[in-house]
């Protein structure tokens, strides 16, 4: 979390030389640096342990090399993934990660935090697709890693340790990625289930299949969906029916209605969820999957209840980028693909009015709390309910823990001051090493000081 | 006997330390055969603990420490430098679990790449990553050279299949990153991962496994020469287009090939492509007939398909074998692994062969032309000084037109010794210094591994790699 009091005054540098510049001159009168992209991560991490200067990356935006044909492209870091995205267009080419809010999200951004979205199952994260960089680093150095081609072995992989790093070792201001041609299908199937547990069976078949989804996502709890393109959340209380084509682009199986249409059942609409299952390829591929889906979740007497295709950009992909969009506090868990379902079961009890989204074939649990909701209490108002932010985060991390994995906090509100650890939890394997590959690369602790597991 | 011998026999049992010349000198190289220098003591371990206890005894001895798999790399990364002690994993050799639900397997480093993908036959999953010395390269040391292969054009190299490592640092502490994500921290996993044995050692794998593609198309395209094929995979590319791989041979690989494995290559054919298209059934068919079609546009006289399965493996068999078959042209070699941009393909292709005419040395090529990584290969005979020199200019020269073009100096192989003094001419002082500063982070006292990967600084690029 970092808010503008701790900006003491903001730089707008035009190029690396520029930004190298900014980071000498903060160094030698001890101020702190805090690199600035689009802003769409500025919730992430803790607060500054110090105010000092943001550097934004905003002037650094222009395409410094386009070589289409081999399929990688050289950007500044403060170009935005919207900008990006049109200028692969154009070659028809993208960059298959999913990242919330591209019109504001930079390319350099995006890579320190390490994005990825629906479609990491299928595609990876963003730290897949970097070739090569250049950063400045703590001292003020500027240093390059990688290179533009799509396989290297000279080297340390720099790409992937500047990759997620948050800005802790340098400030990114040039990026090479490697890019995809775009599938030439797309489509989502979803099946409701009354009862969450449900779901596993499904995810178990899916990895043996030949239909290989790129993306699974698991919904549950109480689904933001602002456009209605997923209709209400199911409800065990009453029936839900199928196929509702009202906003359908497109109709694969207009005849699958028999199939779809089935009564949920009456269960506790606490434990129901929605898998969603996404598939790309081309058109064949995509239409021979779509069935082979519907063959499944049939035998399974599931169902399809709702059915979207359409091309790369489809609005649906981005509505499960941005979820759980109006959160206030957001979490992610990180788990064994297999650990999910039971993990969900046992975290629903303790946020009946989160937002859940789990990327189930990755293992990856997102929860998104409102803060007005009854689940914690985010401000310590005398009349609020339910435990208080950190006694709730150290309840899931604990569950998350007992599965063999980790909880980090995504987004907190400004008004309930977090730590680090509340936010990073205890340190990992090897914290020592980390820290020592931190010191040397930012002997003085300018670059986002406080933010990340770095004191 | 030594001291040292002394306490490696107390940390990994006396059985397994090797300390006679004549048990030392089977591991005085790798596969970069024309540097040689044997070890103070080879050490077998048989558990994590082990070698942990290992790095500790060379700590306290102050001598260096260079790990060992199949010691098939080709760069000299395995060569112990320094009069180092040798740690081999060979024994190190166990799948430990195979996890389908979750897509993974874990594996001791000793394990050898074909040996797991025969433990896997059946479930349908794969390990993605098949360089062609899958017979005997170890995950291990797969793991510390990025291992790549014809098939991550489509699947990507060794770091994108590995979840998790085991590794034992330079102080001798155990730790395991992953296999579960950990966004709190740095991606030392992505930094083990290709540093050739010089941040720690590691001991287990856990890989992901590919689901097999439900049906897969293997082809060959024949063309008039290697310019036309190198041509053709820069157009299938720029088509967008990434078959699950695209292999060049040429015309000196393929008479090799043809006497070794009789598989049918017309003598008169330029060069040869070996393209696989793979994934649910549906889609193989025009996916290959938009392949075929861009052959033919770009100069394939034939493109055929193999129509059984044996005759898909011996395909796949010749590709592999290739290089190991060059022993029946010449008596030495040595094989490069130069990478450029896609579309530089053809280019470096013809620069290859001026050079091979300038310095008389006959080149041969097979090249993951997808992936515009091209393996020239240098043929020579070791007992002429001259002929050596040669070589050795040549393939330096390729390398460097490599880096002209935009590319690096290796793409699979890793730097191990032989390209330590071309990495000044592929980064800038202030980016090798920056790899410095990982290695000491993760190696204060450079005991791992050292001469390797990074040059020392003020290493001229027209330095040998190494003080003989």
């Amino acid at each position: 979390m970092i808010s503008a009091s701790q900006i003491t005054e903001s730089l707008t540098p035009a190029d690396t030389a520029a930004v190298a510049e900014a980071v000498r001159n903060a160094g030698s009168r001890g101020m702190a640096v805090y690199p600035i992209g689009g802003g769409t991560q500025s919730g992430y991490g803790a607060a500054p342990s110090r105010p000092g200067i943001g550097v934004s990356l905003a002037n650094l935006n222009r395409v410094i090399d386009d070589p289409a044909d081999d399929l990688t492209i050289t950007v500044e870091a403060g170009l935005t993934l919207a900008a990006l995205d049109r200028c692969l267009a154009v070659r028809r080419q993208r960059l298959p990660v999913d990242v919330p809010r591209p019109k504001q999200a930079t390319v350099g951004g995006a890579v320190a935090v390490n994005a990825a979205g629906p479609r990491r199952y299928g595609y990876g994260t963003i730290r897949d697709y970097v070739l090569g960089f250049t950063a400045v680093d703590g001292t003020g150095t500027v240093f390059s890693g990688g290179g533009s081609v799509v396989k290297n072995a000279a080297g340390y992989n720099m790409a992937r340790l500047m990759s997620g790093s948050l800005g802790t070792l340098g400030i990114l201001t040039q990026v090479t990625l490697m890019v995809r041609p775009p599938a030439e299908a797309a489509a989502l199937l979803v099946c409701d289930l009354a009862q969450i547990e449900a779901a596993e069976p499904l995810l178990a078949d899916l990895v043996r299949s030949d239909v290989r989804p790129i993306a699974i996502e698991l919904l549950a709890g109480q689904l933001p969906d602002e456009d209605g393109l997923f209709g209400p959340p199911p409800k065990g209380d009453s029936p839900i029916f199928a196929a509702d084509t009202a906003v359908a682009k497109k109709q694969i199986f207009p005849a699958a209605k028999g199939t779809g249409r089935r009564l949920v059942g009456t269960v506790p609409c606490e434990r129901a969820a929605r898998l969603c299952v996404g598939l790309e390829g081309s058109s064949e591929e995509v239409d021979w999957m779509v069935e082979e889906l519907h063959r499944d979740w049939n035998a399974a007497g599931v169902g399809v209840t709702r059915q979207w295709t359409g091309p790369y950009g489809d609005p649906i992909w981005q509505q499960l980028t941005e979820m759980p969009g109006n959160a206030e506090l957001s979490m992610e868990i990180h788990v064994l693909p297999s650990a999910t379902v039971a993990t969900l079961g046992k975290l629903l009890p303790l946020v009946p009015h989160g937002a859940i989204q789990a990327r189930a074939g990755n293992g990856v649990i997102r929860i998104g709390l409102s803060c007005r909701a009854e689940d914690c209490r985010c401000v310590g108002e005398a009349d609020a309910v339910g435990p208080t932010a950190v006694a709730l985060i150290r309840q899931l991390r604990e569950i998350a823990a007992a599965a063999g994995g980790k909880l980090v906090v995504a987004q907190h509100p400004d008004d309930t001051p977090l730590t680090a650890a509340d936010i990073w939890g205890p340190p990992g394997p090897a914290v020592r090493v980390m820290q020592a590959v931190k010191d040397r690369f930012d002997p003085h602790n300018l670059l986002n000081p406080g933010r990340f597991i770095f004191p | 006997m030594s001291p040292l011998v002394t306490e490696l026999r107390a940390a990994a049992g006396r059985e397994n330390v090797l300390s006679a010349p004549s048990e030392l000198a089977v591991y005085d190289c790798d596969g970069l055969t024309i540097e040689r220098q044997p070890p103070r003591a080879v050490v077998l371990p048989g558990s994590t603990r082990q070698v942990a206890a290992v790095i500790r005894v060379c700590q306290r001895q102050g001598v260096p420490v260079v790990p060992r798999g199949a010691g098939t790399s080709l760069a000299g990364g395995c060569v112990p430098l320094g009069e180092a002690v040798v740690l081999a994993l060979s024994r190190m050799n166990k799948v430990l679990s195979i996890d389908l639900r979750n897509r993974m397997a874990v594996v001791e480093a000793g394990v050898a790449n074909l040996q797991l993908a025969r433990a896997l036959s059946g479930t349908g999953f794969h390990f993605a990553p098949d360089p062609s010395s899958q017979a005997a390269s170890t995950i291990g040391g797969n793991t510390a050279t990025n291992a790549g292969g014809p098939h991550t054009l489509k699947y990507g190299v060794t770091v994108n299949h590995v979840l998790g490592v085991e590794v034992v640092l330079s102080n001798g502490s155990i730790v395991q990153f992953g296999p579960v994500g950990d966004p709190a921290g740095l991606d030392l996993i992505g930094l083990l991962v290709g540093s050739e044995g010089t941040l720690g050692i590691v001991t287990k794998v856990w890989v992901r496994l590919m689901p097999n593609p439900q049906d897969f198309h293997t082809l060959r395209a024949i063309f008039a020469d290697v310019a036309d094929a190198s041509n053709a995979v820069s157009q299938i590319i720029a088509a967008g287009i990434i078959p699950a791989a695209m292999e060049l041979m040429d015309q000196g690989i393929l008479a090799v090939v043809e006497e070794a494995f009789h598989f049918g290559f017309p003598t008169d054919a330029g060069a040869i492509l070996i393209l696989e298209v793979d994934g649910p059934r549906a889609g193989l068919d025009r996916q290959q007939q938009r392949i075929v079609e861009l052959c033919r546009q770009f100069g394939a006289r034939e493109v055929l398909q193999a129509s059984t399965a044996p005759q898909r493996e011996l395909l796949w068999k010749c590709r592999k074998l290739a290089v190991a078959a060059t022993g029946r042209l010449s008596p030495s070699y040595l094989i490069e692994d130069g990478v450029v941009p896609r579309s530089r393909l053809p280019q470096i292709i013809d620069r290859i062969a001026e050079i091979g005419r300038r310095h008389q040395i006959r080149i041969v090529n097979v090249a993951h032309a997808g992936d515009g990584n091209v393996h020239p290969i240098l043929l020579f005979d070791e007992r002429d000084r001259q002929q050596v020199d040669r070589a050795l200019a040549a393939g330096r020269e390729v390398l460097e037109e490599c880096i002209a073009c935009g590319g690096s100096v290796t793409a699979e192989h890793g730097i191990g010794i032989e390209k330590i003094a071309l990495m000044g001419r592929l980064f800038a002082p202030a980016d090798l210094e920056a790899m410095r500063r990982v290695r000491q982070a993760f190696d204060p006292s450079l005991r791992l591994n050292p001469g390797k990967l990074i040059p020392p600084r003020g290493l001229s690029p027209l330095d040998r790699g190494h003080p003989q």
